[in-house]
């Protein structure tokens, strides 16, 4: 039994590197372009160019664009000779896989399955990423302010109480009233978010180090349970259904979501996975010995939470961490297949998945996709597993 | 009279499976024997295999220690107890050999009655009426001095005091008339007033019952209180085994004599504790271990003179450190609306002088409230009521960022060194880094100088500078503890039980290091500890504590000639003292 979790443990993560290359480098090998071709004596690599194109490395010459490869015929033709997002005309409406050289077949607007599922590799990974990262931002950010600075700590005169109310009262507004009226992108009001929190963020210790003398009358704030109301609150929330008015909201100005912004609002959503375990780790490595005696030592806030406290917390989240990487995945083919995720400009495993609603006999636009968002669900659940 | 030994242990040898071919040896031919009616101490420090022993009698090892060969036979009819099944050996457990552990607490079941428990166990093992063994229980706690037997039969654990609850402990465990007890550091967790009564009951146990005990302790000085004979365990070998009287009059075996050697003397004022080397240099093989110990008191004695001088400087030292009326109290009750309306006072309006150079030692049983004491004075923990002054200014009214600041003129030494270092971070980074954040040298380079100096001041090398925690012993943890404390150039340190988790010879290197340091940086420390002839050794003036209340203070010298009040004096007649001296 322990062999055999041992062993699926490298498969999985075998799997989870090879899907890593392929969202790296997958997209050299899906393209019209070929891979070598032989013009005049000279040998050139049309896909690799266009591969560096795109990451900005190289530019492509404008001649090459107008050259039909597909009739060139000296070339080594590419494993998969379509691009992602090339329209097909003679595949329109779909074609099963192996016909007119389409190898897991076409979508409905013609485009290869094959190929889109290599490009979606890349953009669910990094939308994955993306929604963690900020997720695990989040967290960390609200346990320093809450479960760091405690019950005790903080204690703040009714001025400052009052101030503070009001500051976070034009936080909101201008969050949530002006800056949508404005005009201004999704990035932009998310940015503000992190900015009017990182204001907060940075006054709390300024505050919370204030000496106030016992004359005047301070009231301790109860940061912790603050927090962790928040955190109740949040949870009693159905998140798809908070993500679907968000996202509403959002789509509402324009079609579909950029792959950051979906990212960033996915991680809005699965911060309370993270912020459970760490609460519960920061309050356990408040009352040890490690504790005091970095205090002891006079190290600032920043100093023990950045490079002490946070950094011994993270080992018990790792295996969240991963879980929540996979339900992110799965989190955005769902939107993608109700048609309220990426914008159309990307592909990405669940909107190819989402075709097989309107064409019933696709089975490959429903089967392909499945299987690959199957399969690394399972190699990351296993993978969670073993590091348990 | 020569008898037949009760246990017979032949050469066994323990070893631990690492993975299927190889293993390691624990154990390595280990042979003695018990008689009937005799305490036999088994001592050593940790790791020496002294409970891999105890337990491989019981055949508890875990699933992958195994028994390589040896043998354990065991009463009259010669039971060779590594070849008995299971189910026979679960006869034996208990109704022949039974077990004391270290851990009372953790041994008893939480959710059951004491009484129960005990009951259990006959029920179990004999065949009485549920009527009898109840009357049985209850004279079986009257016979360990329970208080009121009918409570405790009643009690839940958590409701008993860990004194009471290892008599529940051992009256379990001779309830059955056992021929066996083995007594696994069932000491080690209490006080010493409470230790003193748990052995003065088991020697009462092995008078009135003739039950063989086997007593295993790191700690020579309760062995030679209690046991008839001595087996001394080093790395899985015995290194010595006799007669309590020989192996303290004349231990054969350097270890013996650096284990003998190492506690501090209650009766004489030392300046240093012998090292380690000097037992196998100076004794050599034909030398006399009691001339080299009186050699060495004639040495290293502080004499009266020079003792006087010292309080003379000292009475004349400025102040570093002052505590006026600290208060800290815990709630331990509270109404509806979580209003706290009732108080544990944990330090309980102390006052107290620290001078410049000075050791005070602050000295009391566990849950006194000299932890929360040492802790307060730093604000470490924020005291409710009272002043600190440090060198004048008052601690309790610095704000954060001043005490941030100060942080680096008083340091507090833990008690776990791995704990209080970050295991990720190499030793020298752990060095650096307060030093760093206080800006101590002018450069980086510099301070790395310094951080290499300082691993060579507390005995360590340089290179150590990039290992990390878990390379080292917890000797050399606390070394690197101690050389982060003084990388700040603090002038009070305040040491909270520093020594009480490392073995007797180790700590004797530590506290010698202590005392090189005290005098080279001119320190004024507060020695907290539990182990009265520790604080006695390092310090010069003495604080007793009892239920957060200072009983008595004064120089320790004239309280250990002379105590005043009562409690004082029971702790001192409480220690276990050698007996040789």
């Amino acid at each position: 039994m322990k062999i055999a979790v041992k062993n699926s443990k490298n498969w999985a993560i075998a799997y989870m590197i090879f899907l890593l290359i392929v969202a790296l480098i997958g997209p050299i090998f899906t393209s019209n372009a070929p891979l070598k071709v032989t013009i005049d004596d000279e040998t050139i690599y049309p896909a690799l160019r266009l591969y560096m194109h795109d990451s900005g490395l190289r530019s492509y010459p404008s001649e090459w664009r107008t050259i039909d490869w597909k009739k060139i015929e000296n070339g080594k033709q590419n494993l998969i000779s379509w691009d992602a997002t090339y329209i097909d005309l003679t595949a329109i409406n779909g074609v099963p896989p192996g016909k007119k050289g389409h190898l897991l077949g076409a979508d409905l607007f013609g485009k290869d399955v094959a190929a889109g599922l290599i490009a979606g590799t890349r953009v669910s990974l990094l939308v994955a990423f993306i929604a963690t990262l900020f997720g695990l931002l989040l967290a960390f950010l609200l346990t320093f302010l809450t479960t760091y600075f405690g019950n005790q700590r903080i204690k703040l005169t009714l001025l400052q109480i009052l101030f503070l109310s009001i500051f976070s009262c034009a936080i909101w507004f201008y969050l949530f009233v002006a800056f949508p009226q404005s005009n201004v992108s999704a990035v932009t009001t998310l940015f503000t978010a992190v900015a009017g929190i990182s204001l907060i963020f940075w006054l709390t210790p300024k505050i919370a180090s204030k000496k106030t003398s016992s004359s005047t009358l301070s009231i301790p704030i109860p940061m912790d349970e603050i927090g962790l109301k928040f955190y109740e609150i949040f949870q009693s929330i159905p998140k798809l259904i908070l993500l679907l008015v968000v996202i509403g909201m959002i789509q509402a100005k324009g079609t579909g979501s950029s792959l950051v912004s979906l990212g960033l609002l996915m991680g809005a959503l699965i911060w309370p996975v993270f912020y459970r375990y760490l609460r519960l780790e920061i309050q356990r490595e408040k009352s040890t010995d490690f504790f005091e005696s970095l205090k002891n030592l006079g190290f600032g806030d920043l100093r023990m939470t950045l490079f002490h406290l946070f950094p011994k917390a993270f080992r018990s989240i790792i295996v969240p961490t991963i879980f929540v990487f996979s339900s992110v995945i799965l989190l955005e083919s769902t939107l993608s297949f109700l048609g309220l995720g990426l914008s159309d400009e990307y592909v990405s495993w669940g909107k190819i998945l989402a075709q097989a609603r309107l064409r019933l006999d696709a089975w490959w636009l429903a089967i392909f996709p499945g299987i690959l968002i199957f399969l690394t669900l399972y190699a990351l659940n296993i993978w969670s597993k073993a590091k348990n | 009279m020569k008898q037949e030994p009760l246990l017979q242990v032949k050469n066994l040898r323990i070893v631990v499976e690492q993975s299927r071919e190889t293993s390691t040896p624990l154990i390595h031919g280990v042979s003695f024997d018990v008689y009937k009616s005799e305490i036999v101490g088994v001592v050593g420090e940790s790791g020496s295999g002294k409970s891999l022993t105890s337990l491989s009698i019981l055949q508890l090892l875990d699933e992958k220690l195994s028994i390589e060969s040896g043998s354990i036979t065991f009463g009259e009819s010669k039971l060779r107890l590594q070849e008995l099944p299971e189910k026979e050996m679960r006869s034996i457990r208990g109704k022949q050999i039974a077990m004391v552990f270290q851990e009372p607490m953790s041994s008893l079941n939480p959710l059951m009655r004491c009484g129960k428990q005990v009951d259990e166990m006959m029920e179990i093992h004999a065949s009485k009426s549920k009527l009898e063994i109840k009357e049985h229980t209850l004279s079986l706690f009257r016979q360990v001095q329970l208080p009121d037997p009918e409570r405790a039969y009643r009690a839940y654990p958590h409701e008993l005091s860990g004194g009471q609850l290892q008599r529940v402990m051992i009256a379990m465990a001779i309830s059955c008339n056992p021929l066996l007890l083995i007594a696994d550091e069932c000491t080690t967790a209490l006080d010493v007033t409470v230790q003193k009564e748990i052995l003065d009951l088991l020697k009462q146990l092995n008078k009135d019952l003739g039950i063989s005990i086997l007593f295993i302790s790191h700690d020579l000085d309760v062995i030679s209180q209690i046991s008839d004979r001595v087996i001394v365990m080093k790395d899985g070998r015995i290194v010595e085994q006799g007669n309590i009287e020989q192996i303290f009059k004349a231990p054969k075996d350097s270890y013996t004599m650096r284990l003998i050697a190492s506690k501090p003397p209650l009766g004489v004022k030392l300046d240093r504790l012998p090292k380690p080397r000097s037992f196998e240099t100076s004794i050599g093989d034909d030398g006399d271990f009691n001339d080299f110990t009186e050699r060495f008191i004639q040495k290293h004695q502080i004499s009266a003179t020079s003792m006087e001088l010292r309080r003379k400087m000292l009475e004349e030292a400025e102040n570093v450190l002052q505590v006026r009326n600290l208060v800290k109290s815990y709630p331990i009750k509270s109404n509806f609306w979580g209003k706290p309306t009732a108080y544990l006072k944990a330090v309980d309006n102390v006052n107290f002088v620290v001078k410049k150079g000075e050791t005070v030692g602050l000295v009391g049983e566990s849950g006194c409230g000299k932890s929360t004491l040492s802790k307060a004075l730093l604000r470490l923990i924020e005291p409710d009521a009272g002043d600190v002054f440090f060198k004048g200014e008052s601690v309790t009214d610095w704000n954060r960022k001043t005490l941030n600041r100060k942080r680096k003129e008083i340091q507090y030494i833990f008690q776990d060194p791995y704990s209080s270092l970050n295991p990720r971070h190499t030793i020298g980074y752990a060095i650096l880094e307060p030093m760093t954040v206080h800006r101590i040298l002018p450069t980086q380079k510099q301070r790395r100088e310094r951080v290499e100096e300082l691993l060579e001041l507390v005995g360590l090398l340089p290179e150590h500078y990039s290992r990390y925690p878990h390379q080292f012993s917890g000797g050399q943890r606390q070394r690197i503890c101690i050389a982060r404390a003084l990388s700040m150039n603090p002038e009070f340190i305040v040491c909270d039980e520093i020594v009480s988790a490392l073995d007797v010879s180790v700590q004797a290197q530590v506290l010698n290091l202590l005392m090189e340091l005290r005098e080279q940086f001119d320190l004024s420390l507060l020695f907290v500890s539990h182990d009265l002839s520790i604080v006695k050794f390092v310090s010069d003036r003495l604080i007793v504590m009892k239920a957060g209340k200072i009983v008595e203070y004064g120089w320790s010298e004239d309280i250990y000639r002379d105590p005043q009040n009562d409690y004082t004096k029971t702790l001192f007649n409480a220690i276990p003292k050698p007996k040789t001296i």
